[in-house]
């Protein structure tokens, strides 16, 4: 048995490249919410070795088949194993999922070590010799639903009940993402249901629902990611009250641009302990136009206003995630008023805690949240303290 | 902390060792021919091949338990005909295989 783990061990071959000094070996890994790429580095005589005083500098990344050229690691670690040899880790908010990345070693005063083929084992085929239906799927259904180290904007199905105010509430949000030359287009689609149980006062009910489409282009800009993206939002709300039934509807088309900066919180970042993504800001404007029947419809506007977003999410401990966004929008009609919307959530990552469903389509996640604030676009006061299970897709 | 690739090596050989040991292909083929390949076969293709029946696939994953640390209800939980062994095999590192040994 000895013997034919040994014949397997020197087998492996993939993502290694020779020097005369120096052979290295790597692997693209994902952990703790981000992509890593992992080098060993050996010696002429086999042994595990680092080179003397490695810096980001010497290191260029490129992925294999983009048109973003290389770029550098914003953080090069070296990481000492209970197991083996020592290794370095570098780190960069660039580093994608289903993908092959060519790692550059700049070696001073000497000729540069090019480890080719780092992938990702969940790299798919470009072609094969599937049927066109099981294609199509996995490329363009499938596919839009995978959000590979997405902070935000997660595919989800959340039922909540509030003991305190006998209020029980349902939401589905489902956002795809499908892209091709180069653009993104995110159709939206939400629907959320409030019933309320007033002591005396029978039932009350809210729906929403939302439907939008988004167009965006993203590009890198030496670490920060840019983009900009166009929004229409239609939102419909229906108010069942004591008072009588209002509906009231608005349409809304925003411009936005966006700088996501995850790489410098690079630095900051320990796979194991602690790591910021989807940290991101963004400046834009909207127009909106509201009209409807009843008591909360009667007032109709047509206005525009900017805004600016802020979000984050850290992820720490192993499990445990906090996000935070802040919407703050200036309407410019006469007599509105500076409007902020903040949003906190917790949630316990349980993806890792229990075993994954059947077909590993999603998981649970416990969730705390917390949202105050006005916003688009109706800006009326809304609280919310809500705690519940999260259905969020995978994301590979 | 051990090192991701030394993790996919071992993980690479507990694979080939537990498949090959139950399905009459030698641990080299299997190797070879379903893990290496930049596209290899998938799962379900050896599966129906060289699988004889459930309880050995049970067996198997059983034992693959046993090598890394985790739960066959993990495991099986992890399973899937239609990706390949080197995805399965990145599913359980994910899933924190190896990872008790070094606590």
């Amino acid at each position: 048995m000895r013997r034919t783990a040994a014949a397997i061990f020197f087998l492996i071959i993939a993502s290694a490249a020779c020097h005369a000094q120096v052979s290295v070996e790597g692997a693209l890994f994902f952990d703790r919410g981000h992509y890593w790429i992992e080098l060993a580095f050996r010696d002429a005589a086999g042994r595990d070795t680092i080179p003397r005083a490695v810096t980001p500098a010497q290191f260029e990344i490129t992925k294999l088949g983009g048109t973003a050229g290389h770029f550098r690691p914003s953080k090069v670690e070296i990481v000492s194993g209970e197991r083996g040899g020592p290794v370095i880790v570098l780190s960069s908010g660039r580093l994608e999922g289903r993908a092959c990345y060519r790692v550059t070693y700049l070696v001073p005063d000497s000729d540069p070590v090019v480890v080719d083929s780092i992938c990702d084992p969940f790299l798919e085929p470009s072609a094969g010799n599937e049927c066109g239906g099981t294609a199509f799927f996995r490329k363009y259904v499938a596919g839009a639903f995978r959000k590979d180290g997405d902070a935000v904007d997660l595919n989800q199905f959340k039922y909540e009940y509030d003991f305190s105010d006998e209020k029980a509430s349902s939401s589905l949000s489902l956002e795809p993402r499908y892209r091709t030359h180069g653009f993104s287009f995110e159709p939206l689609f939400e629907q959320s249901a409030v019933a309320y149980s007033l002591a005396g006062r029978g039932k009350t009910s809210t729906e929403r629902s939302a439907l939008a489409l988004a167009v965006s282009k993203a590009a890198w800009v030496r670490d920060l990611r840019l983009s900009v993206s166009t929004k229409y939002r239609y939102d419909r709300s229906a108010f069942d009250l004591a008072a009588g039934d209002s509906v009231v509807a608005t349409r809304s088309v925003a411009v936005e641009g966006r700088v996501r900066f995850d790489n410098l919180f690079d630095r900051l970042n320990r796979h194991c302990l602690s790591v910021f993504k989807g940290v991101d800001c963004g400046f834009g404007y909207a127009w909106y136009q509201s009209d409807g029947g009843g008591l909360r419809g009667a007032s109709r506007f047509n206005r525009t206003t900017p805004f600016a977003n802020l979000r984050a999410t850290w992820t720490f401990l192993d499990g445990f995630q906090l996000s935070y966004s802040l919407q703050t929008f200036w309407p410019a009609s006469t007599g509105d008023e500076f409007a902020g919307f903040q949003s906190v959530r917790f949630r316990l990552l349980l993806r890792d805690a229990l075993p994954a469903q059947a077909g590993k389509a999603y998981h649970p996640d416990v969730e705390f949240a917390y949202d105050t604030g006005r916003r688009l676009p109706l800006f009326e006061k809304e609280e919310k303290i809500s705690i519940g299970f999260t259905f969020a897709l995978y994301p590979w | 902390m051990s090192s991701w690739l030394g993790n996919r090596k071992r993980m690479r050989l507990d694979i080939a060792k537990e498949f090959s040991a139950r399905s009459g292909v030698s641990a080299a083929d299997f190797v070879r021919l379903f893990y290496d390949p930049v596209f290899p076969p998938l799962i379900g293709d050896f599966d129906s091949q060289y699988i004889s029946d459930g309880g050995v696939l049970e067996e198997i994953l059983s034992a693959l338990g046993q090598a890394t640390g985790l739960a066959t209800v993990k495991i099986r939980s992890y399973f899937s005909r239609n990706e390949t062994f080197a995805q399965f095999g990145e599913h359980l590192l994910r899933a924190g295989a190896y990872t008790k040994e070094t606590e």
